[in-house]
């Protein structure tokens, strides 16, 4: 009888614990994608940032015409 | 601009502005919308002269950026020429404002795009990410794709605009799985690390419960072997020494008394010896189990070591019934035991202590019982001592009439005497009581006053009650030969109706003998119908039911309750003696008994007046209404052969009285 509450009692403890651990691997797939999102997100400033100047440097060509 | 632009001067001035970094596949001039200058103008020469105004889909860019007054990008579109592009429209006014005309450049934007890093700038980040862009002709998000996968879009990407003249693009990127979230076997090390670990302290509290667990399971066994002896399971002597403590406690604030008894199994260190150790222990257990089921559930028996045992009796009436609580005991311990494939036979010696005459405290009352148990040894084994003297006269006396009663039923020194009960208005014989007479060969005829108490206690009196039962059966197809009236009162004490099956019995022996069951009548005391006792109550119902009268005897003397006798089937009641002193002189116990003779008339039950001594008492009684007359007026208890010759003789001389 005491046994069978032993076991319960022990199994219980094992599913806490991996509830708990559950928890934290989703908080560091949280993390984890957060500082992806951040960090493709200054990789997309970067790429804006080319593709506007080099935009920029052939409409400059169509400006020097008209001037 | 100027407008005088020559071909030869456009072309120089495109050559220097148009370097081969930049992604201008052509340069078109158009004053007043009319393409005239293109540069290169290889393979273009087709469009020279084109009016915008007549091409409408052009036009509308046209008019866009004329509108915005600033460079408009189109497309990508298809182009005349084949392949896509996209066109920059930039409107050229003059200083008053007027509009001078258009200048396009067709951009390559793919190789644009690709040198923006857009196709992925290293292996490792196309790897992590996917570019988008959309807002074709700068509508920004509401525009088509220019380039990339459109599912990117559906995936919650990072987005960034790319500001344009006029109008905007949407940059994006997503992760080439579609999801930002990184997939959870990716973190197998963190899984496994945890797992791991509430696997650990699952098995450590397990293990703490399961040492809990024993450690409990010893500390309940060190504590059962503390208090138990371990062989019988009885208590200690630790244990008992508390226990009568306690006892001692509860006795003195209620003035109670509680007796002691050591017990110590004769010659049981010869049976050790010659069959065993282990035939030793098994003959202890049984002896234990014997002297506890000869014990009331309270009283409480305990091994003191070796061949010692003591019992405590709590809540004793009389100091005696120790006497027969011993007895009992000594009786259980007589039938041989099967030892070890031997029978065995042993016999107990007791010592009995009693509180408080032996010692008001737990050693002096132990020292006591051995020493009266010694002494019970000494005087022959097998028998049980008291330590106080008057205590041990007296139970051997009574010890002694025990088995003289049993010795005399055996012998047939026991006879049934009968006392005639007359009818009081027509005085003649009605009935008899039968009573018990002891002949004994040294005292004589001794009284049942002396003998029956003695009997009640030592449950001799079943034996008795059955032996006078059956005599008077004998005796009754005695007196109805000889013509007598044929009812017979027997006495029962309340002691016989502890049997269950008692009444069963008595009917048996009354069937068994051909005596009609009316015509026995059985004479109870009050006390018998006293509310808690349910058991005996539902025997007498029975009795009453199968025919067998019930009568009170010694009425007025007890509880003299008239609801139980309303509730019990009772025919008659017998005023007890100690009412007829005085009587008729004395006033108040006249009007005593006068009013007891009313009342049982008016529940209807049969009056009989005991002890009746002289003519005046009958007299007075019969004029009072009584019923039913006995006493040694008419006649003492005398035998069954002298009854017969009493009724002769009396029948004889009633004749005058009724005149």
């Amino acid at each position: 009888m005491f046994k069978t509450w032993s076991i319960i009692f022990a199994l219980a403890i094992f599913i806490t614990g991996q509830i708990l651990v559950t928890r934290f691997v989703a908080s560091e797939q949280q993390r984890d994608l957060e500082q992806l999102r951040f960090t493709s997100l200054q990789e997309l400033a970067t790429l804006r940032a080319r593709l506007e100047g080099l935009v920029n440097a052939n409409l400059m060509s169509m400006r020097g015409l008209r001037a | 601009m100027n407008p005088e632009l020559d071909a030869e001067r456009f072309r120089r001035l495109s050559e220097e502005l148009i370097s081969d970094d930049l992604h201008v596949r052509h340069v078109a001039v158009a004053p007043n919308l009319v393409i005239k200058h293109i540069y290169p103008l290889a393979g273009n020469e087709g469009a020279i002269g084109l009016d915008y105004r007549t091409t409408p889909d052009q036009y509308a860019s046209i008019a866009a950026a004329i509108n915005a007054q600033d460079i408009v990008i189109n497309g990508p579109l298809e182009l005349v020429q084949g392949g896509q592009a996209m066109i920059a429209r930039l409107p050229v006014f003059s200083e008053e404002g007027q509009l001078w005309g258009i200048i396009s450049q067709v951009i390559d934007h793919r190789s644009l795009l690709e040198d923006a890093g857009l196709f992925g700038t290293d292996a490792s980040t196309s790897q992590r990410l996917q570019f988008s862009l959309r807002g074709a002709n700068g509508t920004g998000l509401s525009g088509p794709v220019i380039f990339g996968n459109p599912m990117i879009w559906e995936q919650q990407p990072v987005t960034a605009s790319v500001n344009l003249p006029v109008g905007e693009w949407v940059l994006a990127a997503a992760p080439p799985r579609g999801e930002w979230e990184p997939p959870m076997y990716s973190y197998y090390w963190l899984w496994s690390l945890g797992t791991l670990l509430s696997l650990a302290i699952s098995l450590l509290i397990f293990n703490l419960l399961t040492s809990y667990r024993r450690l409990k399971h010893a500390f309940a066994t060190i504590s059962h072997q503390a208090r138990f002896d371990l062989l019988t399971g009885l208590p200690n002597r630790a244990s008992f020494m508390h226990y009568l403590r306690d006892q001692i406690e509860h006795c003195q604030r209620k003035q109670g008394k509680f007796a002691i008894l050591f017990i110590d199994l004769d010659h049981f260190k010869e049976i050790n010896d010659s069959l065993g150790h282990e035939a030793g222990d098994e003959l202890l257990l049984e002896a234990g189990h014997r002297i506890q089921s000869s014990l009331r559930a309270d009283d409480i028996v305990a091994r003191f070591g070796g061949d010692e045992f003591v019992v405590l009796l709590r809540d004793l009436a009389d100091p005696l019934d120790a006497e027969f609580l011993a007895d009992k005991i000594l009786g259980k311990l007589q039938p041989q035991f099967v030892v070890a494939g031997h029978d065995v036979a042993i016999q107990g010696s007791i010592g009995i202590a009693v509180f408080p005459e032996d010692g008001v405290n737990p050693s002096d009352l132990i020292k006591h019982a051995d020493l009266a148990m010694y002494a019970a040894k000494a005087a022959g084994r097998g028998t049980s001592y008291f330590y106080n003297d008057s205590l041990r006269n007296e139970a051997e006396a009574h010890i002694q009439l025990h088995h003289e009663i049993q010795r005399g039923l055996q012998a047939n020194q026991f006879s049934v005497y009968y006392q005639p009960v007359i009818d009081a208005a027509t005085r003649s014989l009605i009935s008899v009581e039968a009573l018990v007479r002891w002949n004994h060969p040294e005292y004589g005829v001794i009284s049942p006053v002396h003998f029956v108490p003695v009997a009640e206690k030592s449950g001799t009196i079943r034996e008795l009650g059955a032996f006078v039962l059956a005599q008077a059966c004998r005796d009754y197809h005695a007196f109805e030969a000889a013509g007598l009236p044929t009812r017979i009162s027997i006495n029962r004490s309340p002691r016989e109706f502890n049997d269950p099956k008692a009444s069963q019995h008595w009917l048996d022996q009354i069937d068994s003998a051909q005596v009609p069951r009316e015509s026995i009548i059985f004479e109870i005391t009050e006390s018998l119908l006293m509310p808690d006792r349910e058991r005996q109550h539902q025997m007498l119902r029975k009795l009453s039911d199968t025919g067998v009268r019930l009568s009170i005897d010694d009425f007025g003397t007890g509880y003299s309750s008239v609801t139980y006798l309303r509730r019990f089937p009772v025919s008659q009641i017998k005023i007890d003696r100690a009412f007829l002193h005085g009587l008729p002189e004395n006033q108040q116990q006249t009007a005593l008994v006068k009013a007891l003779i009313e009342m049982a008339q008016a529940l209807n039950l049969e009056v009989v007046a005991e002890g009746v001594e002289t003519e005046t008492q009958a007299n007075a009684l019969t004029a009072m209404g009584c019923d039913l007359l006995q006493g040694y007026y008419f006649s003492p208890p005398i035998p069954a052969n002298e009854l017969i010759a009493w009724h002769a003789k009396f029948a004889k001389s009633k004749a005058p009285n009724t005149r």
